[in-house]
């Protein structure tokens, strides 16, 4: 037993080092919760005094509503494309004999490790090439890159927890093959398919770095938004809108990863 | 027996093999379910027994041979043309759809009018007993509930031959035989075809009309449930359906090709053998239960020393070797064994139940 | 089984969207950046000491970050993994989440406001009587930043490789007379191994590419290649050095993700990427 006290300094040491790192990772979310209340117009911790005064400032410019906009409209764009691409691909994946199946969902998956800035410099020649920078659909196309992949993942998983016996039984009562997908498989690929948009929703939502490389003049959505008012200075009313969108995204995720779970 | 020739077959095989990643999962397989028969395939897993089915189905095709559904060669049709009901080993009830909506499924795709479907929905579910529980979703039935509305959805349809595979695979013993009985009674009054695959002898012999013994991919024996236990004519199907004992013995002499003479440990007895057969050395199988105790001194009978003795009840189970070094499995009365000296028995053969193995 | 033609025609949108925004825009700008003479071109890059400095502080950070993300991930995971308490789950699970759901621009932006002069820290540090510094714009800004935001990226397919692992060995080896950590390391450690490497490579690969981190937190004091990238984009107009710059971490991350799939295999990677 002589590593027994090395061994209890190791555990506890974790211990420590575990409730540090989960306090440190809670913190920003609170204190900019806490300042969002803040009434003054410098940044300043603690506030000196409390009130709504960001809120209302927040909700009553009209370049952040636009960027809201741009970055709703955008984020549904992309779940949907993704998630319409990644439902095929995922069923010929698991349930039809392609050879090249699997390297494509790997060469699919490989995207979202790719390095950003490097994907963003990729996609800026492109897009200009076909005249879609600083689109909305040229944002949508960037955006797929993470999206496709995200659903990918997320309906692979859900598809696997649905026995390829209920196709085969809807298929030996009758059905063709795609009756069977419609009717059994993809029904109930329901909940993973509503975690697959909610998180390729958020992903393209939050999303800022294709955002600013690839959103050109007129494109602005919320991150990039955001991104270009603190790179310039700390604007109070950034804190309520970061805490409106934490508040407004931790739902949408709950609720995503519930789906998930199914039920 | 012979099948019964006047009926029509349903299902045919004719010499179908198929490969799996270079080896044989089905080996140059021939039989045919006729109409009205319940036939079973048994045999432990890996066998070759579901990829059977599962080309009758349609899921899979056949590498050589031909499979026949009806007298037409099936090779083109999808399981959709197929006219079959299937029930899995998992049940594959769709879990989003109440009983009803279950055994309803495969009606939507058949043409027929509203008042049909309803009622023809309403006698499966009365059939398999469970019109009380239309409403209930799969999840909240037990397992022998889920299996009753896995039949009565594949029964629905009015299917040319019903498929099984090890529908009683995930039930418990005693819920297995009961089910295997109910299975039976409602076979009776159905009298679809079926080919019913399982790993489970008991649950055969209950259902079966016909059972075919798979091994490695071959079919090594096909009959009714007495008759192959009787013949089971190869030495896996004898071992696997009654732990036979697999001895070398001499046919003597072979009386209008259908009977011989045998010897074996000084014993000499006739039994049946198929045509051909050849005298000289043979093999048979010895049932543990083909023996009997007899008095000392009976000159049709043979010494064995006892090496193991396990009680089961109303049998008792003896490992012996014989003066020559044969090791015996023999099965006795427990009644029988009592009043027995218990290291050395006197054995002779019960007469039908060895026969020639190869 | 569906046929091959059939199940190619639902796969064709994901070909394409492989092939058209993921292989086609990749070969182009490596194209782009040995367009005209190569060698000057990567020679130029290599010439400037702000790019060799940048190249430097990328790779020595992502390296850090994903030591560092990986250690802490599986100390975390470990205890969500054996933790039974459902309140103390729910509020490691939050933290874990917290950043993944709080957005790129919104979690660096919370950094920012606690690092800040006026800020909590240097509040708290003031209690002290330390005066308050700026701990902004420094490397371990950056680098706090960066694992901040890689956590959920280690913890989740750590904490998948521990709930797959079979705790009864665990309990043998202690019965046996192994220290908690003795066993940790002979009984664990082994079957998680494969895990971790991949988490690691994962992590890495990812911090390689990483932008609004180092612009928010690390500034101009603190180039990282993303930054520069983004110069020469908009404020240089130099395409060509722009896309040496993406194909020097292009190239890198291919590098890496092969050699990882060479010693772990492709299956387990996959498992690491969330």
């Amino acid at each position: 037993m002589k590593h027994a006290w090395l061994s209890f300094v190791s555990v506890w040491l974790t211990r420590v080092l575990v409730v540090l790192a989960i306090a440190f990772f809670l913190v920003p979310i609170v204190i900019v919760g806490v300042m969002s209340f803040s009434s003054s117009d410098v940044m300043m911790f603690p506030p000196k005094s409390f009130g709504f005064r960001q809120y209302s400032s927040a909700f009553s410019s009209g370049d952040w509503w636009l960027a809201a906009r741009t970055s709703l409209v955008v984020g549904a764009a992309t779940a949907v494309v993704s998630c319409v691409i990644a439902i095929l691909g995922v069923l010929a994946i698991a349930r039809t004999r392609v050879k090249a199946a699997n390297l494509v969902y790997g060469a699919a998956l490989l995207a979202i490790v790719a390095p950003v800035a490097a994907v963003a410099v990729a996609l800026y020649q492109v897009l200009a090439k076909v005249g879609l920078l600083g689109s909305v659909p040229g944002l949508v196309i960037a955006h797929c890159i993470l999206g496709v992949p995200v659903s990918l993942l997320v309906l692979r998983v859900g598809l696997s927890g649905i026995p390829q016996t209920l196709e085969l039984a809807a298929m030996s009562l009758g059905a063709s093959r795609v009756q069977a997908w419609i009717h059994i498989t993809i029904r109930l690929l329901t909940s993973s398919f509503g975690a697959a948009f909610i998180l390729t929703f958020l992903m393209s939502f939050d999303e800022a770095v294709f955002a600013t490389f690839l959103g050109g003049a007129h494109v602005n959505t919320l991150p990039r938004a955001i991104f270009n008012s603190i790179r310039f200075g700390l604007d109070p009313v950034i804190t309520a809108i970061a805490t409106i969108l934490m508040v407004a995204t931790g739902v949408l995720a709950v609720g995503g990863s519930l789906l998930r779970r199914g039920r | 027996m012979m099948a019964p020739i006047h009926r029509d077959a349903i299902v045919s095989f004719e010499s179908v093999s198929k490969e799996y990643s270079g080896s044989l999962a089905v080996e140059d397989v021939s039989f045919s379910v006729y109409e009205g028969e319940f036939v079973t395939l048994l045999g432990p897993s890996g066998s070759g027994k579901t990829t059977l089915l599962k080309m009758v189905a349609g899921f899979i095709k056949a590498d050589s041979g031909t499979l026949l559904l009806d007298r037409r060669n099936a090779a083109s049709l999808e399981p959709r043309q197929r006219d079959i009901g299937m029930v899995f080993q998992d049940y594959a009830l769709f879990p989003h759809m109440n009983v009803y909506e279950n055994v309803r499924y495969g009606l939507r795709f058949r043409k027929l009018s509203r008042d049909t479907v309803r009622d023809r929905v309403e006698e499966m579910l009365s059939l398999v007993g469970l019109s009380d529980y239309r409403d209930r979703k799969p999840n909240q039935l037990s397992g022998g509930q889920m299996q009753r509305v896995a039949l009565a959805r594949a029964l629905a349809i009015q299917p040319r031959i019903l498929l099984m595979d090890e529908p009683l695979g995930a039930l418990d013993r005693e819920m297995r035989i009961r089910m295997a009985e109910e299975l039976r009674r409602m076979h009776e009054r159905v009298g679809v075809a079926v080919l019913h695959v399982t790993h489970d002898q008991e649950e055969a012999l209950i259902v079966a009309d016909r059972i075919g013994v798979m091994h490695q991919g071959g079919l090594v024996a096909m009959d009714e449930p007495r008759e192959i236990f009787r013949n089971p004519k190869s030495v896996f199907a004898a071992r696997f359906l009654s732990r036979a004992n697999i001895v070398d013995a001499a046919v003597l002499q072979v009386y209008d090709s259908v009977s011989a003479a045998i010897g074996w440990q000084g014993l000499s007895f006739h039994i049946d053998c198929s045509p051909g057969q050849p005298t000289g050395d043979c093999r048979l199988a010895v049932p543990p239960w083909a023996f009997k105790i007899v008095p000392a001194g009976n000159p049709n009978a043979f010494a064995v020393r006892v090496r193991e003795m396990t009680f089961l009840g109303e049998v008792t189970q003896f490992l012996c070797e014989t003066a020559d070094g044969v090791e015996l499995l023999v099965r006795l009365s427990t009644a029988e064994v009592h009043e027995a000296s218990l290291s050395a028995l006197y054995l002779s053969l019960v007469e039908g139940l060895v026969s020639i193995v190869k | 089984m569906a046929s091959g033609k059939s199940g190619f025609l639902m796969l064709l949108p994901l070909l394409g969207f492989v092939v058209v925004l993921v292989i086609i825009p990749l070969i182009n700008v490596i194209n782009t950046a040995l367009a005209g003479s190569p060698a000057t071109n990567f020679a130029k890059f290599f010439e400037s000491p702000a790019q060799r400095k940048a190249l430097l502080l990328t790779f020595s950070a992502s390296f850090g970050v994903s030591i560092v993300a990986v250690s802490l991930g599986a100390m975390i995971a470990w205890w969500l993994a054996t933790s039974r308490r459902p309140f103390v789950r729910a509020i490691i699970w939050a933290s874990v989440l917290a950043p993944f759901w709080m957005g790129v621009v919104i979690k660096n932006y919370a950094l920012v406001v606690v690092f800040a002069k006026n800020g909590p820290i240097n509040y708290v540090l003031g209690w002290f009587g330390i005066p308050p510094s700026s701990m902004l714009y420094t490397i371990g800004a950056v680098v706090v930043g960066m694992i901040y935001s890689m956590m959920p990226y280690a913890v989740l397919p750590l904490y998948a490789g521990f709930r797959r692992l079979n705790f009864n060995q665990l309990r043998a080896a202690e019965s046996l007379g192994a220290t908690r950590l003795y066993a940790w390391v002979t009984v664990v450690l082994p079957a998680v191994a494969a895990t971790l490497f991949g988490s690691l490579v994962i992590v890495f690969v990812i911090s390689l590419g990483f932008y609004i981190t180092p612009v928010l937190l690390g500034g101009l004091q603190v180039p990282f290649m993303a930054t520069l990238i983004s110069q020469d984009l908009f404020q240089y107009y130099n395409l060509t050095n722009a896309a040496v710059s993406s194909t020097i971490l292009i190239v890198s991350t291919v590098f890496v993700l092969f050699g990882a799939i060479l010693i772990i295999g492709w299956k387990r990677l996959e498992r690491a990427i969330l």
